[in-house]
């Protein structure tokens, strides 16, 4: 689902959901750097000045920084279903230390194996896939980072917390950076 | 054909090449206050720092043990304290869920939380001087994306299966977030070179 309404939620959510958005586009332009597909190692870096700067004000709003990923999420699901519960179903009382620490561990093993499986799978299914543009080449990527970041700046500013109005100075250095990552200012040679 | 070589050889010298172009930064910039040198500074240390921080070859075990221990601690003892109290299977398994969220965010905070870099002391000896730093920085970078991608694999060489590998393996992330540090580092010290080079009035 994309939500491209600036000023859905408090200041930490959109910041949160604009941090997972420019961090696909810059895992994305680094790869493409790597691969020499589009080779250019200014645009990425800048956009990670970006997310730096964005961090620091999500620090003023004691969020959590982003969690875990969808991957470990589904492996620890699979191994509790499919591993937990009939352990716990088939063992002769299970409520005994011992056994419960058994399966407890199981599950863990379990959730590691599912996950590497998983990751696994993933970049096989990744090798096939067609190529589609790049996210950083994508306008409508920075005119959304930017209405975000202001929209978020201009709620920092009205905080009556001392703490979060300095979030408001962090995101002023966010909108900097992106600036500079999108018009490419003329460098030495 | 060149041999190749081990991944630790490969990031000994990246590390050798930053240190090198980090001397040349502190000798030679008059103002080690200046915003880009600063920043530039900054950007090394981090990178340095995650280079050096790459996890060995048996250390991805680490964190298993460490998760596998914790949690047959955490259940055994979460399930002889409702034993204790008289509570069923049901309170066992809150009390041990509760705990180990909590276990291991605390876990995940102990690990986030790294240390910060210290910078060199000045070294005394003449060097190419700072306009030759931005491109000894790039061969630097050369080294580091040629071992990342000899790490990732020949099959995983376009851009969408690399995207994934590079979440997928730890030591990859680790050089690639390495790898940005370093470009935002030369950035800097371009844009720093960029304002000596104009004639302001």
């Amino acid at each position: 689902m994309i939500r491209d309404d600036p000023f859905a939620g408090g200041v930490a959510p959109r910041l949160r959901r604009l941090d997972r958005e420019l961090a696909a586009a810059i895992a994305d332009a680094q790869c493409r750097d790597w691969t020499a597909d589009r080779p250019d190692r200014v645009g990425f870096a800048r956009l990670g000045q970006v997310r730096h700067d964005l961090g620091t004000a999500a620090a003023r709003y004691r969020t959590a920084p982003t969690g875990s990923d969808r991957t470990t999420i589904l492996a620890v699901l699979l191994a509790g279903l499919l591993v937990g519960l009939p352990l716990l179903l088939l063992t002769p009382d299970p409520a005994r230390p011992l056994p419960l620490a058994a399966i407890a561990v199981a599950c863990v093993w379990a959730a590691y194996l599912l996950r590497a499986g998983l990751r696994r799978l993933r970049i096989r299914r990744a090798r096939g896939a067609p190529d589609r543009s790049a996210p950083i080449d994508d306008p409508f990527l920075y005119a959304r980072a930017r209405r975000t970041i202001e929209s978020c700046a201009a709620s920092a500013r009205a905080d009556r917390t001392y703490r979060r109005r300095g979030a408001a100075t962090d995101l002023e250095y966010a909108l900097d950076w992106l600036a500079a990552a999108q018009e490419e200012l003329p460098r030495v040679r | 054909m060149p041999p190749v070589r081990a991944l630790p050889a490969e990031i000994g010298a990246v590390r050798a090449l930053i240190a090198d172009g980090f001397d040349e930064v502190i000798r030679e910039s008059d103002d080690l206050d200046q915003f880009w040198i600063r920043s530039a500074c900054g950007r090394l240390a981090a990178a340095d720092a995650e280079l050096a921080g790459l996890p060995g070859r048996f250390s991805p075990l680490l964190p298993v043990l460490t998760t596998t221990v914790v949690t047959a601690l955490v259940v055994a003892g979460s399930a002889a304290l409702a034993r204790v109290t008289g509570g069923g299977l049901l309170t066992a398994l809150v009390v041990a869920g509760l705990l180990l969220i909590m276990a291991l965010h605390i876990a995940g905070v102990l690990r986030r939380r790294g240390t910060a870099p210290a910078l060199p002391p000045p070294p005394d000896m003449p060097g190419p001087g700072l306009t030759e730093v931005p491109s000894a920085l790039e061969r630097a970078r050369v080294r580091l994306v040629s071992a990342g991608l000899r790490r990732a694999g020949r099959a995983n060489w376009r851009a969408p299966a690399l995207r994934r590998t590079l979440t997928a393996d730890p030591v990859l992330a680790r050089l690639a977030r390495a790898d940005l540090l370093l470009c935002q580092a030369i950035d800097c010290l371009e844009r720093y070179l960029d304002d000596l080079s104009k004639d302001w009035p």
